[in-house]
């Protein structure tokens, strides 16, 4: 089971949270939601190939 | 991964879920995603060679029933992951959604199954 994708989402979570908390209180609030919204299309498509295997293997397994 | 390993990996990532909540929600939904999904792989691969095995045993009686059952089994699997993942989120009324569509699948699947109980039952009293 590969857990160190869970700690690579975990991790960005918190940097956006940081960079979040950073930008807002710098006045910058469209970056801060700029950077949120990139943190988000990166862990989806880290995401998106365990999804499609976890998709293919229930396929195969359960006949669908 | 023996229960044990699962069981405290899947507290630790909920603690890394609760503590990604309070600032950003949609990390620790994405956090649960990534750990479902995980989770599910494993374990569905540990259930593969069994299936195979299952399948011979049916050889014997009808294995076209066991089809159906399987595939029953796989509709319910998934769909009660994404409407539980949709529950996590807050939205329970897309859960209900998935939770209706997949009930209607799961019953499509079964559904000439059920016509051929039928005709047994009438074939049977002689209707």
């Amino acid at each position: 089971m590969e857990v160190d994708l869970i700690f690579k989402i975990a991790a960005i979570g918190i940097i956006v949270a940081v960079l979040n908390q950073l930008l807002i209180r710098s006045g910058r609030e469209e970056q801060a939601m700029m950077t949120t919204l990139a943190g988000l299309i990166v862990v989806l498509m880290m995401i998106i190939h365990e999804i499609d295997a976890l998709f293919q293997a229930i396929k195969s397994i359960f006949g669908l | 991964m023996d229960i044990l390993g699962l069981g405290a990996c899947a507290v630790f990532i909920a603690a890394f879920a609760s503590l990604l909540k309070k600032q950003n929600r949609e990390y620790a939904l994405l956090l649960a995603v990534c750990a479902v999904v995980l989770i599910l792989l494993d374990t569905l691969g540990q259930l593969e060679p069994y299936l195979t095995r299952i399948e011979e045993l049916s050889g014997i009686q009808g294995g076209e029933y066991l089809s159906v059952m399987l595939k029953a089994a796989g509709i319910t699997v998934s769909g009660q992951i994404a409407s539980s993942l949709c529950k996590d989120a807050g939205e329970n009324s897309i859960a209900y959604g998935v939770e209706i569509a997949s009930k209607t699948a799961v019953l499509l699947a079964a559904f000439p199954v059920i016509s051929k109980i039928f005709e047994l039952l009438s074939k049977a009293m002689g209707i």
